[in-house]
């Protein structure tokens, strides 16, 4: 299974030079369309959004980005993932023959499980054992991306780990579904027995560690079981008050707003983030108040804010 | 369901008996006892029950005991740097 060079840039549809902000409106641009609770055709549209979401876990991120821009210029010639990769990315300081792991299913690409899943995804190396003695095999440990539907309502996935044996060659794939619980938090790992590395001489098989990865949401972002979502407002709504819908992750719901409401004030709504385990308690979403204000505005606009500047008695600076 | 596929269900936030972890780890229930005491499970698990987290660490422990021949504090310096950059990344990544 060869991987092909992805062009993340491409996936975004951003320029390689395209700015964090840049980087970050085209996924959430893009997401939105390709949401699959959104799109008609689900199943290409959860295959688009898993790419997309690919490509905004490497440009999103500043060290990841730098090691793909390093990487990706000499791509042509490296000659594929036969080889050993360079230096600087993972692979366990301290030697040993370590047999190499790809993982499917997961919603990463090989490509970056093998060059960004870092030094712990293939666990300690190998080697130090004398042959002839039994010994349990390594555990292996990977991510695996989690929508914020799937962390809501649980769901199973289909999970391939193919090994390939350093000195035979040879290449063994194992195939199988891991219940991924509701409720599951970004970072949590979850432990599938006897799914690592096979032990060698009788000795048991270790175990696979997938550290769960919430895909970025182009509207919701998380901390633990809590669900943030950033909701603009305009000026006149936060000293006004208003009533305003509000998407969560089961639908709108409208929130009311209270007059003289601050910018990156947070309104809570309890019991409206994810699960909490099986107890059925759920945690809080907090919509995170952003005052905009208008791009371009009318001449009539003008006049009233004019209006303003001169009745108002409000003067941000006048109490330092 | 007719999928002959195995299913793996990772359970809900289970903990281990200290002579399940010591079969599942390959240690022995005392050694367990004195990392967990020691603080090398974490700073905050040296009286919580053992769940899938600590097993990966007494995992990591043993092997790098056994295998890779380090001594006890020896292993209390990887793992801290070990949970460290794991910090770091995470900071990395939910920081732009």
């Amino acid at each position: 299974m060869s991987t092909d060079f992805k062009d993340y840039y491409a996936t975004l549809g951003v320029s390689r030079e395209a700015s964090p902000d840049e980087i970050k409106k085209s996924f959430r641009r893009l997401a939105r369309k390709h949401h699959p609770d959104v799109a008609k055709d689900k199943a290409s549209a959860e295959e688009k959004f898993k790419e997309i979401n690919e490509a905004y876990e490497v440009l999103g991120d500043p060290e990841k980005r730098r090691k793909y821009d390093t990487l990706g210029a000499g791509w042509q010639d490296a000659g594929g993932f036969g080889g050993a990769p360079p230096p600087d990315f993972g692979g366990f300081p301290g030697g040993g023959q370590a047999r190499e792991f790809n993982f499917g299913g997961t919603g990463f690409s090989d490509f970056f499980e093998r060059y960004f899943g870092g030094a712990s995804r293939y666990g300690f190396p190998e080697g130090g054992f004398g042959g002839g003695r039994h010994a349990r095999g390594s555990d292996i440990e990977g991510d695996i991306l989690v929508t914020l539907e799937e962390a809501m309502h649980g769901g199973l996935r289909e999970i391939s780990l193919r090994s390939t044996d350093p000195r035979s060659g040879k290449v063994e794939t194992h195939t199988f579904q891991v219940r991924i619980p509701p409720g599951v938090t970004d970072g949590k790992r979850i432990r599938v027995p006897g799914q690592g590395e096979a032990g060698r001489n009788g000795g048991e098989p270790g175990d696979l560690y997938l550290r769960v990865r919430h895909a970025a949401h182009p509207d919701f972002t998380t901390d633990g079981a809590d669900v943030f979502y950033e909701l603009p407002l305009a000026p006149w709504e936060a000293v006004l008050g208003a009533e305003v819908p509000v998407p969560t992750l089961d639908g709108l719901i409208k929130l009311r707003i209270p007059a003289g409401s601050e910018n990156g004030q947070q309104l809570r709504v309890r019991g409206r983030g994810l699960p909490k385990g099986k107890s059925g308690a759920r945690g809080d979403f907090h919509a995170v108040l952003q005052i905009q204000t208008p791009g371009s505005i009318t001449t009539e606009e003008r006049e009233l804010w004019e209006k303003l500047r001169s009745v108002s008695r409000f003067h941000p600076r006048a109490q330092r | 369901m007719n999928d002959p596929l195995p299913i793996h269900d990772p359970g809900d936030g289970g903990t281990y008996s200290l002579e399940v972890a010591a079969r599942i780890t390959g240690l022995s229930s005392e050694t367990i006892v004195h990392y967990q005491e020691g603080g090398l499970l974490g700073p905050s698990r040296t009286d919580a029950p053992i769940d899938d987290e600590s097993l990966r660490t007494l995992r990591r422990i043993g092997h790098l005991r056994d295998a890779v021949g380090v001594n006890e504090p020896g292993i209390r310096l990887i793992l801290e740097l070990a949970r460290e950059l794991e910090t770091l990344r995470d900071q990395m990544r939910a920081g732009f």
